[in-house]
């Protein structure tokens, strides 16, 4: 008998916890489940209101893929990416896993110091440093694709720096 | 004599290299050592994030334009152009309101959800993975996404609202388009990206407590808002601080989200300093006074780092 009320209690519990998770992962993850059913509907399905957004409308289709890859220049912008992405990748082990270690070898008062000082430059906004590179002219390429993969490489000494 | 001083001689010769060996070779010193792993590092932030930015302090204080290659010393005009700049103060007082509310919601939420995903349950992994999605993505990739969401005559939401007979007659909110909403909707956006990873790191704060002081506190029969507060929160004070530091940096600084959505309208009312400053210095081609605006970005993001960090080491429970 006096057990009963506690299952109640238990089981009210386990729902409520359910409808919070239930609540933050439709808020979270729901941009993506819009992202992903919008690639496949076609252009005549998304404009008519009188559809539920949240289902197929008319049948799926590929043309909005067919569209991005074979009259836009997708293939180039994922080249690009992926170069951008393996370099700074490169860039950053290269220079953060050393400094990483060491600095967390470095238990003294200058390695600590520099630890700060490698923080604080998290602290630069990035507007502030594109606006001198904005200037650069665009015969130095080098300097312009430096630029590039450092957008990304900067964020990360720190990181190593805390996660080693 | 000269047997003797030849053997001196041979003695000091085998011995002349001995302390050279003995010094020890700049691999095998800590200190040296040390700083050859950190040289390439720091070379690298001091010519691209330490140059550029005296370069950008320099331009605040110049005549730079995107299209001129000479450049003029003006001292502080452009300062004293941009103080008298009405839509310079409201970026301003935009970013500090952007900012607070939404990194408030932050913190509150992803306490909320490290508590809800700390114990186990069935689908764990998943509602996980489904929660950090956020943060792995790209933010423009986000906010284009949200930009659908938040479609003037497509949006999701109306039309939802408008299915459960929550928006009746003509009511038809223009989320991008009116000036409250659109910061509402910015906030929103900054949330849902920033919220992951507060999540996360609230998580490992959490984990970090020993399980002794939650035994000693049952036993003790605190219930669950006397833990919350007495226990849990003093604990994690430190860490949820370094959450709350970063959420403050990542979104002061950014400007993808409103760049992606409103581009700072309507009328400005969701124009932030960062975004401002790019419309200004680089899509208007005045660098000079948009390296001067975005410099307001640098004290304002030193002090907060500064105060946030003394209140963490003071906090801290050791």
């Amino acid at each position: 008998m006096t057990h009963r009320p506690l299952i109640i209690v238990r089981s009210l519990k386990r729902t409520g916890h359910m409808l919070l998770l239930a609540a933050f992962v439709a808020f979270l993850a729901f941009p993506f489940y819009w992202i992903a059913i919008t690639t496949f509907k076609s252009t005549r399905d998304l404009i008519d209101t009188t559809h539920n957004p949240f289902l197929f409308g008319a049948p799926p289709t590929l043309d909005n893929l067919r569209v991005l890859f074979f009259q836009t220049d997708f293939g180039r912008w994922i080249a690009n990416t992926a170069e951008v992405g393996v370099l700074v990748t490169l860039i950053t082990l290269l220079l953060a896993v050393p400094a990483g270690y060491a600095l967390a070898r470095l238990s003294g008062r200058w390695g600590h110091r520099l630890g700060i000082a490698i923080f604080l430059t998290y602290l630069i906004p990035p507007t502030i440093l594109f606006i001198p590179f904005s200037r650069m002219s665009p015969a130095s390429a080098c300097r312009i694709r430096c630029g590039r993969w450092f957008w990304c490489t900067r964020a990360s000494p720190f990181r190593s720096a805390r996660g080693s | 004599m000269s047997a003797s001083g030849e053997r001196l001689a041979s003695a000091l010769a085998t011995h002349a290299p001995a302390p050279a060996r003995r010094r020890i070779h700049p691999f095998d010193d800590e200190s040296w050592l040390g700083r050859i792993l950190l040289a390439p590092a720091v070379v690298y932030i001091v010519a691209l994030v330490g140059f550029p930015f005296f370069l950008a302090i320099f331009y605040s204080v110049s005549d730079a334009t995107v299209g001129s290659t000479t450049l003029h010393f003006v001292g502080f005009r452009n300062y004293a152009q941009i103080f008298q700049d009405p839509t310079f103060w409201r970026s301003l007082r935009n970013a500090v309101v952007f900012t607070g509310v939404s990194q408030v919601l932050v913190v509150v939420l992803g306490k909320i959800l490290a508590m809800a995903i700390y114990a186990d349950f069935p689908g764990k992994w998943i509602v996980r993975f489904l929660i950090l999605l956020p943060w792995v993505a790209p933010i423009s990739l986000g906010s284009i996404g949200w930009l659908w969401i938040f479609d003037p005559v497509y949006s999701v939401i109306n039309w939802s609202a408008r299915a459960l007979h929550l928006f009746r007659g003509g009511f038809w909110p223009i989320w991008l388009g009116q000036p409250d909403l659109a910061m509402a909707s910015i906030i929103l956006v900054d949330v849902w990206r920033l919220l992951p990873l507060a999540t996360v790191i609230i998580l490992a704060g959490m984990s970090s407590i020993p399980q002794d002081i939650h035994d000693a506190a049952a036993v003790d029969g605190a219930g669950f808002w006397r833990h919350l507060f007495r226990i849990n929160l003093p604990l994690i004070m430190p860490i949820m601080l370094v959450a709350l530091l970063f959420g403050i940096v990542f979104t002061f600084t950014d400007l993808i989200v409103v760049y992606v959505l409103t581009r700072g309208g309507p009328f400005d009312s969701t124009q932030v300093i960062a975004s401002y400053a790019y419309f200004t210095g680089v899509q208007g081609g005045d660098l000079a006074t948009g390296a001067a605006i975005s410099l307001f970005l640098f004290p304002v993001l030193v002090a907060v780092a500064i105060v946030f960090l003394t209140i963490a080491k003071r906090t801290e429970v050791t």
